[in-house]
């Protein structure tokens, strides 16, 4: 009877919102500042080059032939050690991030970076083609905050 | 004269000038106030931390296309806005906001201020009739039903701290407070507060206007210039509520070093705050308790105040 005279629930909610009013608002101001991503996050795919600036990719095909999306075409040339890629396209408009093609490669040349802003007013820059594919991804990566 | 004349209009002009840069202002503080306590951050791309973003609302507002649907009743569809409006601001002429800054000194002030707001009520009331939609009338009649009996309440809760200052003058109430009234008049005081949450349709009452409910109650229909008429009237009841309870309960621009007039904005404002706190913390109450509330609980403790009272100051 008393604390309900006194609107005890209220106050007690009062209490609670007072308290959050001061605590750190949690919004990551989104152009501004971006959260790190997690280190396994499937972003962009990346074709990885070894120490000699050559690819590492054999073009043996089974990326092409696992995708899902069907988003990957590529063409290889050489024989045994010296395969190599000359043609290597993903269409990122279409990838689904599954990574099934990272993890089906034998020899390690696909990789996932953190670059997710795949957002884009030109759907033909999501096409990547094989010199797009080795780019350092960090030049389109603003500075990470946090 | 006409040097009376020019002072007063002096007066006018910095006041409602004022008064209009707070209530658009209020806009931002209030999303500001419940963004922080949702431990969000509220507006912050329009300028430095948001600040511009009342001033792009009103030029968003202003550059709408102005619908007037085809059941509505024109005139008064037209004219219910601007009478809230109008209610609305001219409360502020009798504001004393420091001993001698006020627009015009009434001694029955205090009345004044409750009948002009009493007449504010038939804005809304003609808006939800006059727009020709049942979540509208709905909305209409709900604020008819509530503001009037919630006036009851917010002027019986004023009774007690007159009997005690002994005038209707703004003037006169803030300076028969030694003590702030707040500590004579405790009841008196948070059933004002209640009653200020009922009068100016504010969240856990904002039945007239309940989103899940009614749209948006009595101004569904409303669009553009004349939404914002709505919008402002509202805030600048607001401002009015709070600034009735600083001279009535607080001893309004009474303080110790600080100019007067800065103790009355800073008690205001800490009224202004806790209307936007109570916004933030609780959720609309049902139509049924509301009513209880007001005339089962709120009408029998207010006249116990004001009996009470009356016995104390014959035996003192």
């Amino acid at each position: 009877m008393v604390a309900k005279v006194l609107m005890k629930d209220l106050l007690i909610g009062l209490r609670r919102t007072f308290y959050y009013f001061f605590t750190k608002p949690i919004t990551v101001q989104y152009p501004k500042e971006k959260l790190q991503p997690f280190p396994r996050f499937r972003g962009f795919i990346r074709l990885v080059k070894d120490e000699e600036d050559k690819f590492k990719c054999i073009a043996c095909m089974q990326c092409a032939r696992v995708c899902p999306a069907q988003c990957i075409s590529l063409k290889g040339e050489g024989k045994g050690k010296e395969r190599h890629p000359v043609e290597f396209n993903i269409d990122f408009s279409r990838c689904i991030f599954c990574g099934f093609c990272v993890e089906v490669c034998p020899v390690n040349a696909l990789e996932f970076t953190s670059f997710y802003e795949g957002a884009q007013y030109d759907l033909d820059w999501l096409k990547f083609d094989i010199d797009k594919l080795t780019q350092d991804y960090k030049k389109w990566e603003r500075t990470f905050k946090k | 004269m006409w040097h009376d004349i020019g002072l007063a209009l002096l007066r006018i002009i910095v006041v409602f000038a004022v008064a209009l840069l707070f209530v658009a202002y209020l806009t931002y503080l209030e999303r500001k106030v419940i963004g922080h306590m949702q431990v969000r951050m509220g507006p912050m791309r329009v300028g430095p931390h948001g600040l511009l973003q009342p001033i792009a609302d009103g030029l968003k507002l202003f550059f709408k296309e102005d619908i007037v649907p085809y059941e509505s009743y024109k005139l008064t569809f037209y004219f219910a806005p601007l009478l809230c409006l109008v209610c609305a601001l001219i409360l502020f002429a009798v504001v004393p906001i420091d001993r001698n800054f006020m627009i015009t000194r009434l001694n029955i002030g205090l009345l004044y201020i409750l009948s002009i707001a009493s007449v504010g009520v038939m804005g809304i009331i003609l808006a939800g009739w006059a727009s020709g939609s049942k979540y509208s009338l709905l909305g209409g009649l709900r604020s008819a039903a509530q503001m009037f009996s919630y006036e009851i309440f917010l002027g019986f809760s004023l009774i007690g701290p007159l009997m005690i200052a002994g005038s209707l003058d703004l003037v006169k109430i803030v300076e028969a407070q030694k003590v702030p009234l707040i500590v004579y008049q405790p009841v008196a005081f948070v059933i004002y507060l209640i009653a200020a949450l009922g009068e100016i349709n504010r969240t856990p009452f904002d039945l007239p206007e309940a989103e899940s409910e009614l749209v948006a109650g009595f101004h569904t229909e409303y669009s553009g210039m004349k939404f914002a008429y709505f919008f402002l009237a509202e805030y600048a009841n607001l401002l009015i509520v709070s600034a009735i309870a600083t001279i009535v309960f607080l001893a309004g621009w009474k303080g110790p070093i600080l100019p007067g007039w800065m103790w009355f904005l800073i008690k205001m404002f800490i009224f202004v705050y806790f209307f936007i706190w109570v916004r933030a913390t609780f959720p609309r109450y049902r139509y049924d308790q509301f009513m209880r509330i007001g005339w089962k609980i709120m009408l029998p403790v207010v006249l116990a105040n004001i009996v009470v009272t009356g016995i104390v100051m014959m035996l003192v």
